[in-house]
């Protein structure tokens, strides 16, 4: 482990987990002095019945819904958010709570800011750091289904992100009745992001311990219960780690800086129309193969999250590198929905080096246009670089 | 955006559950008066409670409320379910009615639902430390092994509770609930 002289680490996230996990969001929106939220999720959430089960959890408390709003769609839109903002004022909230992953909480979000920061240009905080005060509470209810990214300190508005530490929820709530997932994909689209968040944020050159600490318990978790998980999607108890391992995945990577398979997954998924987590499930090896080549190999504690003490003891420390490589080579290969290459899933080959220019110029001087070119060359073919 | 498609709920009451509780702690408040005087156990226990010591264990947040408090005399007094007029030393709050539930239903121990962050404890520590191992005691006592080997952290060996003061405490116990 890596010791620094000066680290910093911020997560405002109190995280809930475990059996009726939902039964104590009163008494949290009661710390907070909220009594009335306007709940915001995706018609997939109130099919499975989410809904239903999140607003028995409230019966008993002081608590009125101000709205189920359950029309996000795949993406957050501007006038949605402010729609939202309006119906929130409307009502006379004082709370946000995002039931299930990706644009739900990406639009719980921004309408947070509109209604703490009394605008209606959401425009004017994307970037970085341009919020600066504190928003109404806000409680993330993780349910089957997540981009990875509900639990982090940005959010995605129109392909633009907002990023601020005070966008993190106040509130993580991961209950048992609400992870299993229907399909095995949902499991992995969150899983898949989660995992690679961890292994680069552990691997970041300044990287600090409590971020080793969230990205190893993220990547032990995923390790152990991703197979499990997309073989019978209905499990609870794999389901239930995989949302832990997701809000571990994103705190630690909202505490790091952007690494170089998130950069180009993210600029890839947006070139091709592909998943972020397709992406990053075949540019991961790539990346770390990458390192492994330049003999500046990655650390090998990555050995001992995923494989444990004995074989961590039992291999060379020089080799510790290329067995977490293998191990991660082979959990990506039981993922049997993931392609190997991308020439696989009809990526043109001539898409690649936008895609490249768009990561390298996102990275700001930290990723390397060349490095981008040959991870994707390589993935594209589906040949080792090493 | 038609806002009357999102109409305000308003919580609804899981009556059975409360009322189910409710009884739990109506049986539990007389079985501690009931046990201060007949177990040697939680006699020496509440002997070192302080002298103005009131106890409310309550479900977070409209109740139902089990108070239990030394009296002048200062004997253990189950004293109802209305905390109000009364100078409470000891508040443990279960945060919610189905925390109280697993509690009840002994699908977890009071010292699991302790270490599992659903109690809330306001006051003297040790006092409090006294009051789990006092419902430990009388969980032993008022329920079958079978069921009570779920609520407690450890069920006590022959050497620890004979069986003879067992079932001369539970019988004295159920007999002084009743009365």
């Amino acid at each position: 482990m890596t010791s620094s002289d000066y680290f910093e680490f911020f997560s405002q996230a109190k995280i809930m987990s475990g059996n009726r996990a939902m039964s104590n969001i009163p008494i949290e929106l009661d710390g907070f002095d909220a009594r009335k939220p306007l709940v915001v999720t995706s018609k997939e959430v109130t099919k499975a019945g989410l809904g239903k089960k999140f607003a028995r959890a409230l019966y008993d408390s002081n608590v009125v819904i101000g709205a189920i709003f359950d029309e996000v769609p795949y993406y957050a839109g501007i006038s949605q958010v402010r729609d939202l903002a309006k119906l929130f004022r409307d009502r006379g909230c004082d709370s946000l709570i995002a039931i299930g992953g990706g644009a739900a909480a990406d639009v719980a979000k921004c309408v947070n800011v509109m209604v703490s920061g009394e605008t209606d240009d959401i425009l004017q905080f994307v970037g970085e750091d341009r919020i600066t005060r504190h928003l109404k509470p806000f409680i993330y209810v993780a349910a089957s289904g997540s981009t990875g990214y509900e639990a982090s300190n940005r959010a995605m508005i129109e392909g633009r992100v907002i990023r601020s530490d005070f966008l993190f929820p106040d509130v993580i709530c991961i209950d048992r009745s609400m992870v299993s997932a229907k399909n095995g994909g949902a499991v992995l689209e969150g899983a898949m992001v989660a995992f690679a968040q961890a292994v680069e944020a552990a691997d970041m050159p300044n990287n600090n311990p409590v971020v080793d600490a969230y990205a190893h318990a993220a990547i032990q978790f995923i390790c152990e219960n991703l197979r499990k998980g997309i073989r019978s999607p209905g499990d609870k108890n794999s389901g239930l780690a995989l949302a832990n391992a997701a809000a571990m995945g994103a705190i630690a990577f909202s505490n790091s800086p952007e690494g170089t398979v998130h950069l180009l997954s993210k600029s890839l998924a947006r070139v091709t129309g592909l998943s972020e987590s397709l992406c990053t499930a075949v540019l991961l090896p790539y990346s770390l193969e990458l390192k492994l080549g330049r003999k500046e190999p990655f650390r090998g504690d990555l050995l001992l999250v995923m494989a444990g003490f004995e074989t961590f003891a039992s291999t060379p420390e020089k080799e510790r590198p290329r067995a977490a490589l293998e191990l991660i080579r082979q959990l990506l290969a039981e993922v049997k929905q993931y392609p190997r290459a991308l020439k696989d899933v009809k990526v043109a080959k001539y898409r690649l080096d936008e895609a490249a220019r768009a990561a390298a110029e996102e990275g700001d001087g930290r990723v390397d246009l060349k490095d981008c070119m040959t991870i994707l060359e390589h993935a594209w073919e589906g040949t080792s670089i090493l | 955006m038609n806002i009357n498609n999102y109409p305000e709920i308003r919580p609804k009451s899981k009556l059975i559950k409360k009322i189910y509780v409710w009884v739990m702690l109506f049986v539990f408040g007389r079985a501690f008066q009931a046990a201060s005087k007949v177990d040697p156990a939680a006699k020496e226990e509440f002997a070192k409670m302080p002298a103005d010591f009131c106890f409310d264990m309550c479900v977070l947040p409209n109740g139902p409320h089990m108070i239990i408090g030394k009296d002048e005399k200062g004997k253990i007094r189950y004293m109802g379910w209305d905390p109000r007029g009364k100078k409470i030393t000891l508040w443990m709050k279960i945060k919610n009615l189905d925390a109280a539930i697993l509690m009840f239903t002994f699908q977890e121990s009071s010292c699991v639902a302790t270490a599992r962050d659903r109690l809330i404890v306001d006051g003297d520590i040790p006092a409090a430390c006294g009051i789990l191992r006092l419902m430990n005691l009388l969980e032993t006592l008022l329920l079958p092994k079978l069921l009570a080997k779920l609520g407690v952290k450890r069920y006590p060996r022959r050497t620890q509770l004979s069986p003879a003061r067992k079932w001369a405490s539970r019988i004295l116990t159920y007999i002084r609930i009743v009365a």
